[in-house]
């Protein structure tokens, strides 16, 4: 009961609104990208308590990730990177006139995914909880080192270009004074350098500046948008009936998608594709897909808001990030000096609370938001981008500034927004880094605290059961793809 | 793990798209207009430094000049309330203007 009244105090439920017609309009707008609404909003969720501030990025991130499916639907430019899937049957609907229809489908869908991924949330985080109160330094360390090679693994692009990113985040991570000897380390006599590179701003760099560089790149003349056609005409009785109908791929492809979202760096792009994929794999008539299969639109929007839910599970309780959204609320909950974990569940179990309560919430005022976002869509594209862009350097200039009032941050977001560019035409993942970036004290502390309990042997890293399960984990994350793939080889040359 | 391998090929992240000359200008337009931000707002304050550089940045990227000055101003008007009232972040007030002030 508290909790209820606690999410629907107007200092919470406000912000949160706010949020979610910024994730609208965010993930509506090509170019910029649900990371980027969440980057964007932490520095004004950070002047608000943590309920609040963790209710906007949750709001940010529903509503962007489906309006994202917009313009993916109506102009087949994903609005942001996990609407990637949708550009297929969606866009090949809207061909037919039925581009309304699709995006009243993405909106239910994607509301009734996201409860679903929120419920597993709900359902499976406390007792994993319960489990990892056994863990120690040992387990941790491992655990962050298999947060990091999947991400380096899972991303798109190859695993070297993977690892490589992820190495250059931990080696980011190291920026600073060191806190067990107190060594300044690759901080060049700055005394800015000294705390370490502020997380926000980079995350600001990487995920506003870098995707504005790479927009405006193609030339001003490539920035407009073209204006849609189609007259929005939204029906939701039709839309609910053929969902009827269709619970079962809803439904599948939202527990896919929380599987995906829960694995570490995977997120909500890849559990749009997954989802497809399997949905695709499993139907009759698959030769239909991309031809305007209404499965292949509710496949791909159910996944990618349940796979946010999906990322928040390995966030909460071990404090590694399902993706780089909730690497940015990893991020976010250190600077209110909350330490996610197993013990968060036991210390701040309200907060806990609150934060599931704001995450069902949002899903069911994402429909009504949502609906007013699919009408408003023909007037944001209206917006110059050129001037749309602008506001996302001033924005990101200022929100910098105000995390620590410290004009080096501008300078750090800058930085990074030029590493995130120029890695990004190196087809490198950025995931990775960001990883790399939040994972790393997690994985070096934990290291040095269990090597001084144990004196100095590695032993207790490969004999206790968790630790050794981990560990074999991260091997088969490496050599599990390769191995199947030479098995297979052996067994076709064997047939043949 | 196997069923990951069928992830159709993600053509988002491949670095197609070719750069332009103009689209050139864009990039180090926008870099250099971050690097004077900071001097800029502390010579001029935050309202006028920070309304030049958004308007300077509009007019590179093809935004009519009465235009871009009326959106540069609403648009940090809009911060200047967010980040400088509600949330009382210090936003420079300018030399030049403290010497106006005596």
């Amino acid at each position: 009961m508290d909790t209820i009244l606690s999410i629907l105090s107007p200092d919470v439920i406000f912000p949160v609104l706010f949020a979610m017609t910024f994730g609208i309009f965010v993930g509506g707008l090509p170019g910029l990208t649900a990371t980027m609404a969440v980057a964007l909003i932490i520095p004004i969720s950070y002047y608000m308590s943590p309920l609040a501030g963790l209710g906007m990025v949750l709001g940010v991130s529903f509503t962007s990730i489906f309006s994202g499916d917009i313009p993916a639907t109506f102009l087949r430019i994903p609005g942001t990177p996990a609407s990637g899937a949708a550009t297929l049957d969606g866009f090949e609907l809207a061909k037919k006139g039925k581009g309304s229809l699709a995006l009243t489908l993405d909106l239910f869908c994607s509301a009734i995914g996201g409860l679903i991924g929120i419920l597993l949330l709900i359902l499976i985080a406390p007792p994993l909880a319960n489990f990892a109160l056994q863990f120690t330094n040992f387990e941790y360390f491992w655990l962050g080192l298999f947060g990091l090679s999947m991400s380096a693994v899972l991303s798109k692009g190859n695993m070297i270009k993977g690892l490589t990113s992820a190495v250059l985040g931990l080696a980011i991570s190291t920026i600073g004074i060191d806190i067990t000897t107190g060594y300044p380390r690759f901080t060049f006599g700055n005394i800015e350098l000294m705390d370490g590179i502020g997380f926000i701003p980079a995350m600001i760099g990487l995920f506003g500046i870098s995707e504005v560089l790479k927009r405006v790149q193609q030339g001003a003349a490539k920035l407009q948008l073209p204006p849609i056609t189609e007259k929005v005409k939204i029906s939701p009785l039709e839309a609910l009936k053929i969902i009827w109908k269709e619970k079962i791929t809803l439904i599948k492809s939202a527990f896919v998608g929380t599987f995906i979202g829960a694995l570490p760096g995977a997120g909500a792009d890849i559990a749009a594709w997954v989802a497809y994929g399997v949905e695709k794999k499993t139907s009759k008539n698959s030769d239909d897909f991309g031809t305007g299969n209404i499965k292949g639109v509710i496949a791909p929007t159910s996944a990618n808001n349940a796979a946010l839910g999906g990322t928040w599970i390995p966030a909460l309780v071990f404090g590694v990030p399902g993706d780089t959204i909730t690497a940015i609320v990893l991020g976010a909950m250190l600077m209110y000096g909350l330490k996610p974990g197993p013990l968060i569940f036991k210390e701040s179990r309200e907060l806990v609370n609150g934060v599931f309560g704001i995450a069902v919430l949002a899903n069911i005022l994402m429909i009504p938001i949502g609906y007013l976002g699919i009408k408003a869509f023909a007037q944001v594209l209206k917006l110059k981008t050129s001037v749309v862009l602008t506001g996302v350097v001033l924005f990101s200039m200022i929100g910098s500034y105000a995390i620590r009032n410290s004009y080096f941050d501008i300078y750090v977001m800058l930085a990074f927004g030029f590493i995130g560019y120029i890695m990004e035409r190196l087809a490198v993942p950025l995931a990775p880094m960001i990883l790399g970036i939040i994972l790393g004290p997690m994985v070096e502390d934990n290291l040095r605290v269990g090597l001084i309990k144990t004196g100095g042997s590695m032993n207790q890293f490969f004999t206790r059961p968790i630790s050794l399960v981990l560990f074999l984990l991260i091997l088969l994350v490496f050599l599990g793809g390769p191995t199947v793939g030479l098995l297979k080889k052996v067994f076709k040359s064997k047939k043949s | 793990m196997i069923k990951l391998k069928r992830i159709p090929k993600d053509t988002t992240l491949a670095p197609s798209d070719k750069i332009t000359l103009d689209g050139m200008k864009n990039v180090i337009a926008i870099i250099v207009g971050i690097i004077f931000f900071v001097p800029l707002i502390n010579l001029l304050g935050f309202i006028l430094g920070a309304t030049i550089i958004s308007a300077a940045l509009m007019i590179i990227l093809n935004v009519k000049i009465w235009r871009s000055l009326v959106y540069s101003v609403i648009l940090v008007v809009i911060i200047f309330l967010i980040f400088g009232m509600v949330f009382k972040v210090p936003l420079p007030e300018g030399i030049v203007m403290a010497m106006f002030q005596g």
